[in-house]
């Protein structure tokens, strides 16, 4: 599973953020190209599989009001 | 709960919408939808809504117009901040330099009276 969020929108330092929370829910790994911020997530636990992307992505954008 | 794939997006025109004042709208959905922002090639923002579980095809309409609203309000206090920055700072200033003619003032006081 891989999210791609346009560094014209997101910030590094709320994706970060996102992962320390969600850490134990699942492996993330992270990456950039020119545009975009990369996140993959792997190992995933299994109560929260079918929500943990949105609910990844939310968290995030919380974060760039904050 | 019963997972949905109802999906809603609009585009945001990047010169009519500031993107703070579409942090701002977002800020107050997301305990209510799956939002995901994205820009296309004329650099407008692409708002993408999800519904969540258990969430109507109608009940996402519905958000999505709160939203829309909910960016203009944004905006709007975004405008009038920016527009109110300068008398904030010159009323800000204005106090300052009061408190400190205060002080003179007493000191001239007690002058005169010698």
């Amino acid at each position: 599973m891989e999210i791609k969020f346009s560094k014209d929108i997101y910030k590094k330092r709320a994706i970060n953020e996102t992962i320390k929370v969600f850490n134990e829910l699942a492996k993330f790994g992270t990456k950039e190209n020119k545009n975009n911020f990369i996140v993959k997530i792997t190992d995933i636990d299994k109560d929260v599989e079918s929500v943990i992307k949105d609910e990844f992505c939310n968290y995030v954008l919380y974060l760039m009001k904050k | 709960m019963k997972n949905n794939n109802y999906k809603s997006s609009f585009k945001a025109d990047i010169s009519l919408y500031p993107i703070e004042s579409i942090y701002g709208a977002s800020y107050v959905f997301v305990d209510k939808v799956y939002i995901f922002l994205e820009k296309d090639a004329k650099g407008n923002v692409i708002i993408n809504f999800k519904a969540k579980p258990d969430t109507t095809k109608k009940d996402l309409d519905k958000i999505v117009g709160e939203f829309q609203n909910e960016l203009l309000n944004y905006t709007l206090r975004h405008s009038l901040s920016k527009t109110n920055k300068i008398i904030r700072q010159r009323i800000i200033e204005r106090a300052l330099y009061s408190s400190i003619g205060e002080e003179e003032d007493i000191w001239s006081d007690e002058e005169e009276v010698k």
